[in-house]
């Protein structure tokens, strides 16, 4: 099956006050194939968080290529990025990057509105959607005002508001409590089935040694060990 | 399009979501408009009024100056300024200032010999009548000024003649209105006999002379062979008068607007440190809005439509209260300071006549800077990468 999202040799650093430079991701090669749920497992610190923000185009590579649909990301310009990033990836961030001063279907209908999406449009689509979730009710509310679950659904709502092949997510599970990772492992699972390529970063045993997770990716240190 | 409504739309939610921080922001940047835009108001009501004083004024008026002081001029000179090539007329007019202390300003006492001279003022009798030929201590007034002194068609009012303090009195036939809400608030128009009697003009003289031209364009010329006439003549050319209105209300706006500069200071200071910094949540927002695929464009367009809607609401508001303070309240204090130092004017409407040039200086020198100040910093958060921007 074709790769969907994959990086090559990606290796990541940044610059430190005082002239060092420190080395998060170390040249990985990882691939993303669509219909896949797999996960990407470490301690703190080892560069999960820096592989899944290059494999989302938030941030470039150091050196090596990321190619999001095929396409090299580095050599697109930042409008064609952030339209790839919009169409391709649906990112579910460590914090879960709600806006705290957006009402909940605000927060779910953002990335419509680059779109061009009408109103009445989005709205039928963020209720959908919520609904989906079980979070229609809390449309108006603002996510401060939600359980951690709760916002962590939002978040999830907001990445598939474009139905996107790719699902990432870093550390999903991080605000959950057993009973709410079972639900959204068995959703994930769900998703990957219907044809999407979700790749978690995590280091909670409750997601990567779940049934439904069909390779997990080992990192240390920035490098693939397995 | 959609997606620039939207965008619009999100920026309007935000903006009433902090409701009470847009409230704040809006009162300063109000104020400031408000402040910056009375002055503006007050200087253009006023040079509606002088221009259109002006259009109606003769091409070229003669006073006379005796040892530096003004002078009634003598008719005889009437006789050989009409011999001057060019001339289309000479006309002497007999008026003056006089106090009224009831009101505590000066109003303008005009000598006519029918209704055709109220001309001069660019005013038409429009209750009653004017003073008829021959007709004796009867007037007309300004409807405004009327107003102020609670007076109508058929009442006499007693006026103390100047120096004197023998008593006039004088029944009200007529009154007149004008464009100019100055010269209804200022001006009363008696026939000449009973003007040049109250004011002490002699029979042989006037108080200046109303020159029309041929040419208006030839008006230094003729100035300078009057001159040659009349050798204690002060001639004023329309043209210079405009110019010396011009630069009268320009400098004394000018020097309004630079004792405002402290609260243009604050202003910038306010701006500068929007244009600088930028909040730790604010970029973290910009930031996810590009994480979920925001181009920086509709980054940009967001803040810039923020900005946007609040500063125009706060220049709207701040136009209003100033045209409040100007039009309705009649700008008490500022019209002191605009409209001179020494001269009393009377209490009079200061009728809208602001223009889409003074509007345009307003919102560039204070409104957009506003919304630019607020497009630096969005462009700066919205150039970093998501991931950048997101940790700060």
């Amino acid at each position: 099956m074709a790769d969907t999202l994959r990086a090559v040799g990606a290796v990541k650093r940044y610059d430190l006050p005082g002239g060092a430079v420190m080395t998060a991701l170390g040249g990985v090669d990882l691939a993303v194939t669509p219909g896949t749920f797999e996960a990407v497992v470490g301690p703190s610190g080892s560069g999960k968080t820096t592989l899944l923000s290059i494999l989302g185009a938030l941030v470039l590579p150091t050196e090596g290529e990321v190619l999001l649909g095929g396409r090299p990301v580095s050599r697109l310009r930042d409008h064609h990025r952030a339209r790839l990033r919009r169409e391709t990836v649906g990112f579910v961030m460590q914090d879960l990057g709600l806006v705290d001063r957006m009402s909940v279907l605000e927060n779910v209908t953002l990335p419509m509105i680059p779109d061009g999406v009408a109103a009445a449009e989005r709205r039928r689509r963020g209720l959908s959607l919520l609904d989906s979730f079980g979070m229609e009710s809390r449309a108006r509310e603002t996510p401060a005002r939600l359980s951690g679950g709760e916002r962590q659904r939002v978040a999830l709502a907001r990445a598939l508001a474009l139905d996107p092949p790719v699902l990432l997510l870093d550390e999903p599970t991080a605000h959950l409590d057993a009973e709410r990772t079972v639900e959204l492992v068995g959703r994930l699972a769900s998703l990957a089935r219907a044809g999407k390529a979700v790749l978690c970063a995590t280091h909670d045993p409750r997601l990567f040694e779940a049934e439904a997770v069909g390779r997990v990716h080992r990192l240390a240190d920035g490098r693939m060990t397995g | 399009m959609t997606r620039t409504l939207a965008i619009v739309d999100l920026a309007i939610g935000a903006l009433l979501r902090h409701r009470s921080r847009t409230i704040a922001v809006g009162a300063v940047f109000a104020f400031v408009v408000a402040l910056f835009a009375s002055v503006l108001l007050v200087t253009a009501s006023l040079r509606h009024e002088y221009s259109f004083l002006l259009q109606n004024a003769p091409d070229v008026v003669v006073q006379r100056t005796h040892a530096g002081r003004p002078a009634d001029v003598p008719l005889a000179a009437i006789a050989d300024i009409r011999t001057i090539p060019g001339i289309r007329g000479v006309r002497p007019r007999v008026w003056g200032y006089f106090f009224l202390p009831a009101l505590e300003n000066n109003v303008t006492i005009y000598g006519i010999d029918g209704a055709d001279r109220l001309g001069d003022l660019g005013a038409a009798v429009e209750r009653g009548r004017a003073p008829r030929t021959g007709e004796r201590h009867v007037l007309v007034l300004g409807r405004a000024l009327a107003d102020l002194l609670h007076v109508g068609i058929g009442h006499e009012i007693g006026f103390e003649r100047p120096g004197g303090t023998r008593s006039v009195y004088f029944r009200v036939v007529g009154l007149f209105g004008s464009p100019s809400a100055l010269v209804t608030a200022d001006a009363m128009a008696m026939p000449t006999e009973d003007a040049r009697a109250f004011l002490g003009v002699p029979d042989d003289a006037a108080t200046d002379l109303a020159v029309d031209l041929s040419t208006p364009d030839e008006a230094d010329v003729v100035g300078r062979k009057i001159a040659e006439f009349l050798p204690e003549a002060r001639v004023i050319e329309r043209r210079l008068q405009a110019r010396t209105y011009e630069i009268g209300y320009g400098w004394r706006s000018g020097l309004l607007l630079l004792a405002l500069l402290p609260a243009a200071l604050a202003f910038a200071v306010l701006l500068w440190d929007r244009a600088t910094a930028l909040g730790d949540a604010q970029r973290r927002e910009i930031g996810i809005l590009k994480a979920v695929g925001w181009e920086t464009r509709d980054v940009l367009l967001l803040e810039i439509a923020k900005a946007a809607v609040l500063g125009l609401l706060a220049t709207t508001a701040g136009l209003a209260a100033a045209s409040v303070y100007v039009h309705v309240l009649g700008a008490p204090g500022l019209i002191r300071l605009l409209g001179g130092w020494s001269v009393l004017l009377p209490r009079f409407d200061l009728r809208p006549a602001l223009g889409a040039g003074d509007l345009a200086a307003l919102v560039g020198t204070i409104t957009l800077p506003y919304v630019l100040a607020a497009a630096v910093p969005a462009w700066r958060a919205a150039t970093l990468e998501p991931d950048e921007a997101i940790r700060g």
